[in-house]
Formats: C-alpha cells, sequence, structure tokens
C-alpha cells in the first residue's frame, strides 16, 4: 500500500480501520501524522456515519408502518400548485447525461492502448516511405550521367557556363596541369552559378 | 431478486417499461443524498425535496441515461446541480444557522435516535451534527461538497471527481484542505471550551 493508498483509506467513510491501514501507519510517520492531524475531522464524520447507519437500521425496521403513516399526513405535490419537477431540471439531467457520456469515453479512449492493427498501419506507412525513399535515391544516381554536375547542369542559357566541367575535361588530359587563375576561375564559376540557382 | 441487479441493468429494465424498477434505485441512493442535503441545509424538508427532484428528474430524463457511465455519478451530478441551484436561492434569502444543543427548532436536524441510546447521547449527538453542519457551511461550497461527497455519500474519489467534474487530485486535494480546515476549527474549539472551564 503507497501513501496514495492509503490517504484513500484514512477518509473512507467506513474501512477506516481496516488491519492494511494500520500496518501502513505504523510504517508510515507522515501518514500516521497526517491521521493525527485531521482526527478531529475525521471522528466526527465517523461518529455520525456510525451512529446514522445504527438508525438506517432501526428505520428499515419500521420503514413499512412509517411509509403508509407518511402517505397519509404528506400532499403527493406541493401546495404551491406548481409542478415538482421542472423543464429545466430535466434539461440539467439531459445535460449531465452527455456530459458524462464524453467524458467517459474520453477516459476510455486514453486509458486503453492503440489498437494492435492501426500500430501494424503505421509500421507498414513507415517502411513503405523508407523503402520509396530509397527507390528514389537510387532512381536519381542511376539517371545521373558521369559528366554532369548537380547545378551546373541547370544554369540557364545565356549566363557563364560551367567552367568547371571544362576543367574537369582538361584534367582528364594528362598533358594538361591547372594553374592557380584556373583555380580562381573554377571557383568564380562556381559561386556565381550555385548562389543564382539557392537565389531562385 | 432486485438486489442482485446492478444500475445500469436497472435502468435498460426502466427504460424497457419496468418503471416499478425504478424504486430498488430511489432505496438505494435516497438516504446518501438525503443526509448530504440535511448536512448542507439542515432543514429536512428541503432536502426531502430535492432528493426527490432529483429522481423524477432521473427517471424523466432515463432516455438519455448511457450505461458506459455509472447511474451513481449521473445521479450525484443532477442533484449536486439542483443543490447548488437550491444553494443560490438560499443566498438571496440568508438563513442564521444557530447553534444550540437543546432548543431545537424547525429548522435544525435531530438525528433520529437509535433505540439503544440514551437522552444524554442523542442530546449530544445532535449537537456534534449541528456543529459539524456550521463548520462545513464555512468552508468554501466547493469544499464542503466534496467532503459531503465522500463521507454521507460515500463516493470513490474517482466519482467524486466526475461528478464535481473536476480532477482525481483536484478532488482529493479538496478533501484533505477541507479536513486539515474543519480539524482545525474543532481544534480551536475545544481549546476555547477549556479555557471556559
Amino acid at each position: 500500500m503507497n501513501c496514495d493508498e492509503a490517504f484513500d483509506l484514512i477518509t473512507h467513510p467506513t474501512d477506516h480501520q481496516c488491519e492494511e491501514l494500520q500496518w501502513h501507519l505504523q510504517l508510515c510517520p507522515r501518514c500516521r501524522q497526517m491521521q493525527e492531524t485531521l482526527a478531529p475531522a475525521l471522528s466526527s464524520f465517523h461518529q455520525l456515519l456510525d451512529a446514522s447507519s445504527e438508525v438506517d437500521e432501526h428505520a428499515n425496521h419500521y420503514s413499512d408502518l412509517q411509509q403508509s403513516t407518511d402517505h397519509e399526513e404528506l400532499p403527493a405535490f406541493p401546495a404551491a400548485g406548481k409542478p415538482f419537477l421542472s423543464a429545466e431540471t430535466v434539461r440539467m439531467a439531459e445535460q449531465a447525461a452527455t456530459r458524462l457520456s464524453a467524458e467517459t469515453d474520453m477516459n476510455r479512449k486514453a486509458n486503453s492502448p492503440a489498437p494492435l492493427k492501426s500500430s501494424h498501419k503505421r509500421l507498414m506507412n513507415a517502411a513503405l516511405i523508407l523503402m520509396a525513399g530509397v527507390l528514389m535515391g537510387w532512381g536519381i544516381s542511376l539517371e545521373v550521367p558521369e559528366s554532369s554536375v548537380p547545378g551546373a547542369a541547370s544554369a540557364p542559357e545565356g549566363k557563364q557556363s560551367c567552367v568547371w566541367i571544362a576543367q574537369r575535361d582538361e584534367i582528364s588530359r594528362p598533358a594538361v596541369r591547372m594553374d592557380k587563375s584556373s583555380v580562381n576561375s573554377v571557383v568564380l564559376s562556381c559561386v556565381a552559378c550555385h548562389l543564382q540557382s539557392t537565389a531562385e | 431478486m432486485n438486489q442482485n441487479l446492478n444500475d445500469a441493468d436497472i435502468m435498460k429494465r426502466v427504460c424497457a417499461g419496468d418503471f416499478l424498477l425504478f424504486d430498488e434505485l430511489v432505496l438505494r441512493y435516497r438516504e446518501r443524498l438525503l443526509r448530504f442535503a440535511w448536512s448542507k441545509y439542515g432543514r429536512q424538508v428541503a432536502a426531502e425535496d430535492l432528493v426527490q427532484e432529483a429522481f423524477l428528474a432521473a427517471f424523466a430524463a432515463r432516455e438519455t441515461y448511457n450505461p458506459t457511465f455509472a447511474f451513481s455519478t449521473w445521479l450525484w451530478t443532477i442533484f449536486l446541480n439542483l443543490c447548488r441551484r437550491h444553494y443560490k436561492q438560499q443566498i438571496r434569502q440568508p438563513r442564521e444557522m444557530v447553534r444550540s444543543s437543546f432548543s431545537a427548532s424547525e429548522d435544525t436536524v435531530i438525528p433520529e435516535p437509535s433505540s439503544s441510546e440514551t437522552p444524554l447521547q442523542a442530546v449530544l449527538k445532535t449537537e456534534q451534527f449541528e456543529l459539524l453542519t456550521m463548520y462545513l457551511a464555512e468552508l468554501p461550497e466547493v469544499q464542503a461538497d466534496t467532503l459531503r461527497l465522500r463521507f454521507f455519500g460515500g463516493m470513490k474519489f474517482t466519482e467524486i471527481a466526475l461528478t464535481m467534474d473536476c480532477s482525481l487530485s483536484a478532488a482529493k486535494i479538496r478533501v484533505k484542505n477541507g479536513l486539515l480546515q474543519l480539524a482545525h476549527r474543532f481544534s480551536e474549539d475545544t481549546a476555547s471550551e477549556g479555557d471556559v472551564s
């Protein structure tokens, strides 16, 4: 038993003296202190409830006899002449039923684990998306020609042509070597081309 | 035989036309509702009227009852709303609560003495009930109602939370704080009695 359950029992109208609670109180000084602090109020409630249960037993014993005399003395409807139950009260009851239905449904959904089917569905979707991603990536890598470089190929007409491609072709020839000025021109061409494409 | 049926089954049969079975629900809850109302208003007639109205409302709106929630929670919700409405009306015409152990007026409640108790015990019990009623009236209404639901209604904290439309922890905190304040008032009272003697 934890302290929360102990509090339930301490404030229980009838089970406040059960053995389980007494065990907990012996072991837990915090709960014991709480019970001692609340004792004046608790004992007042408990004494009244114990007394009224005795009265109930007594009253139930003679309930049949009392009912017959009560009916003779009390009128069935209030003397004011208005109906006892108003439409407003019935509406109140209907609203309460609607609210409780909604709350119970919400609690149920919150407490119950997600159904197996939906979790399976989610997993399948994730796997499909992953597979599609892999296939798309593979397809793109197949489609890209060896000579093209992403970004450079899409450079619009009339702009500076991609020097990197031209340089690469030249470098592939054994006799040609890149000097500093040609490297700078490659960088400038790349920057011009790629900045343009990112801006777009 | 009807005692074996649960509330939801009874309501199903009542909705199907077995209206007399509703008596069983009245028998099950009447005492607790009365105890609640007596402690709140201190007037037996007003308490009985409210209890009767709550049962009539539940019967009239029986078609809207859904077995997914407990009948007790529904009935208590109706009853609590009725009590609040009555309380607002009562505030417009305030009534002074007088603590008197021997001269019981028409407005104060005297618990029926059981056959075994002596007149002195009966008087002490009446005094205790009046004192508790008075201290409960000093608490904020929501806090006092939570205490009444817990002790006079015999409800679980989950049921109280649903009935009062609050969280479970809020219901527990209300009970705890209410009891702390009541205990403090009872201790004060005992101390002042000690000083007088």
